[in-house]
C-alpha cells in the first residue's frame, strides 16, 4: 500500500513537474481533442499565445490554457519565448534566453524591402497560391477514408 | 551606429563563446575585451555576452516565421519563371494528395500551411521552398501515371521541408545575422530600454543572398547526395504510413531513370542518378512485395489529368503508352 501510494506521488510529481511554457509558432493552429491530425477541435491557437505543455504523445503535445486543453502537433509550437511586440517585455524577460521577437529577421518588414528592390519577383502569385491552394481538414479526411488511405 | 556596433560584437562574442560553452573564464575575458571598446560598460558587456551565447544555442534553425518569409520570395522567384496552374478543381486534387501525407508526417504545420501547386513547364522537375511550398512540373504529372506515382513526388519534397534542406542551403554568415536580428532585440530592449533600430538595409541583403542560396540548390546546384537519399527514405516511409504503396517511389525513379537520356535539365540537373536512388532507397526500406491501390485513387487521378492541358511535348497516355508498358516491366523485374 506504502508502495502504492509512494508510486502514484512519483508520478503526480513528474506529472507536475513536466508542465511548462510554450508559444504557438504557426499563424493559427487548431486544438484537437485527440492527438489526431483529424480530431475534433477544442478551440484555436494564434501566433505567439502562450499555453501550458503538460506531456507528449507522439508527435503531439498536450496542452491546456485557462479554457480548454487538447493537442497540437509539436510542429505548432516552440519553447522559445516569442514576443509579438516589445512593448510590455520586461527588463527581466529580454535577459532571459530564447526570447524571439516576431516580425524580426526575415519578415514582413524585410519582404517589403526585398520586393521593392525586386519589382520583376511574382509576390502577386504566392499571394494567389496561398489564397487558392488549400484544403479543409474535412476534405483531406474524406479524400484519405475514400482512398483506403490511412488517417 | 553605437548600438549597431555592439550587436555585431554580441554576434562575434557569441561565437566565440559558443565554441566553449561553460568556460565561464572565458565567458568573462569577453566581456572584459567587449568592456574596453568603450562602447559599452562592464556590467552591459556581461549581459550583451551572455545574450550573443545564448542566441548561439538558438542557430539550429530560423523560426518558423522567418522560414514562411524565405519560402514566399523563392516561391516568387520560382512562379516568375514558372506560371502556376490555379484552376480551383485540379488545385484542390493536388493538396488532397499532399494533405493526406503532410498529416502523418513529422511537420504537419507550418507557419503558413503547405502550398502543392503544378507550374508549367515541360521539363521534369518538382522542387519546395521553405515553410511549406510544393511546386511539380506539368511535364512531371505528364510522366505520372497513378496517384501514387504523384504523392511519391509530394513525398520527396515534402521531406525536404521536414528536413530543413532549403534552410541548409542559407550560409552560416546569413543565417546568424537573421537569427540575431530576431533574437538579440531582446538584450537591447534589456541594456537600454528601448528596441534597436532595425538595419533594414543590412537585414534586406542578407535575405537576398538567402534566397539566391536556396534558389541556387534548387534550381542548379542542387541539394547534397546525402540529402537527397535521405528525403527518399522519408518518402518511402512516409507513402506507408499514409497508406500509399511505397513502390511507387520506385516507379517514379525508373521513370526518371527511363527518360535520363531525354534531358538533363529539371531534376536530372539537380539530383543523383536514378539507379543509384533506386539502389540506395532499396538498400535502406523494405518495401512490400504488391500493393493493389483502392480503384478510386485510380479514378481521380485520370480524372485530374484528364481535366489538365498538356502543351505539345506530350507523350500519349495511360496503358496505350508503350513507354509506360516497358516501365511497367522494368518495375516487376526488380
Amino acid at each position: 500500500m506504502r508502495v502504492l501510494a509512494t508510486v502514484v506521488f512519483l508520478i503526480i510529481c513528474s506529472v507536475s513537474a513536466y508542465a511548462e511554457d510554450v508559444w504557438v509558432q504557426v499563424r493559427e493552429s487548431r486544438v484537437r481533442s485527440k492527438p489526431l491530425f483529424y480530431a475534433s477541435g477544442v478551440s484555436t491557437v494564434r501566433y505567439g499565445d502562450k499555453l501550458s505543455k503538460t506531456g507528449d504523445e507522439g508527435g503531439w503535445a498536450a496542452v491546456k490554457s485557462g479554457g480548454f486543453q487538447g493537442y497540437l502537433p509539436l510542429s505548432a509550437i516552440s519553447r522559445q519565448h516569442i514576443v509579438l511586440s516589445v512593448k510590455g517585455l520586461s527588463k527581466v524577460e529580454a535577459d532571459s534566453s530564447d526570447v524571439v521577437l516576431a516580425g524580426k529577421g526575415f519578415s514582413r518588414e524585410v519582404e517589403q524591402s526585398f520586393r521593392t528592390e525586386n519589382r520583376n519577383v511574382r509576390y502577386d502569385l504566392v499571394d494567389k497560391v496561398e489564397q487558392v491552394a488549400k484544403v479543409s481538414t474535412q476534405d483531406v479526411e474524406q479524400f484519405v477514408n475514400k482512398g483506403g488511405l490511412h488517417n | 551606429m553605437r548600438l549597431s556596433l555592439s550587436l555585431s560584437l554580441v554576434s562575434l562574442l557569441g561565437i566565440l563563446s559558443g565554441g566553449c560553452a561553460g568556460n565561464s573564464s572565458f565567458d568573462a575575458l569577453g566581456a572584459s575585451v567587449l568592456a574596453q571598446t568603450g562602447y559599452v560598460d562592464e556590467s552591459q558587456a556581461k549581459g550583451v555576452f551572455s545574450a550573443g551565447k545564448k542566441l548561439v544555442k538558438s542557430q539550429e534553425a530560423l523560426t518558423s516565421e522567418q522560414e514562411y518569409y524565405l519560402g514566399r520570395a523563392v516561391s516568387a522567384k520560382v512562379l516568375s519563371t514558372f506560371p502556376p496552374k490555379l484552376e480551383p478543381n485540379k488545385i484542390k486534387y493536388l493538396n488532397d494528395v499532399g494533405m493526406s501525407l503532410v498529416a502523418v508526417s513529422d511537420l504537419p504545420e507550418t507557419f503558413g500551411g503547405y502550398h502543392f501547386v503544378v507550374v508549367e513547364t515541360p521539363t521534369i522537375n518538382a522542387l519546395s521552398a521553405p515553410g511549406g511550398f510544393v511546386y511539380v512540373s506539368s511535364g512531371f504529372i505528364d510522366a505520372l501515371r497513378d496517384e501514387d506515382e504523384l504523392a511519391a513526388v509530394f513525398a520527396h519534397e515534402i521531406a525536404h521541408i521536414v528536413n530543413r534542406d532549403g534552410v541548409k542551403a542559407i550560409s552560416n554568415a546569413a543565417l546568424f545575422s537573421a537569427l540575431s536580428e530576431a533574437s538579440t532585440q531582446g538584450a537591447a530592449v534589456a541594456l537600454n530600454n528601448v528596441a534597436s533600430p532595425v538595419d533594414l538595409g543590412a537585414i534586406t541583403a542578407t535575405f537576398s543572398e538567402s534566397v539566391d542560396g536556396v534558389m541556387e540548390k534548387l534550381l542548379t546546384k542542387g541539394f547534397e547526395r546525402s540529402q537527397e537519399y535521405r528525403a527518399d527514405l522519408y518518402a518511402a516511409k512516409l507513402l506507408q504510413r499514409a497508406g500509399y504503396d511505397p513502390n511507387a517511389l520506385i516507379r517514379v525513379l525508373s521513370i526518371l531513370k527511363e527518360r535520363s537520356s531525354d534531358s538533363s535539365e529539371g531534376w536530372y540537373a539537380t539530383h543523383p542518378a536514378p539507379a543509384d536512388r533506386i539502389e540506395e532507397v532499396e538498400s535502406d526500406f523494405n518495401f512490400p512485395k504488391e500493393v493493389t491501390p483502392a480503384p478510386v485513387r485510380g479514378a481521380r487521378f485520370h480524372k485530374f489529368v484528364s481535366a489538365m492541358t498538356f502543351p505539345a511535348f506530350s507523350r500519349p497516355r495511360f496503358s496505350s503508352d508503350p513507354m509506360r508498358a516497358d516501365l511497367k516491366l522494368a518495375a516487376s523485374a526488380r
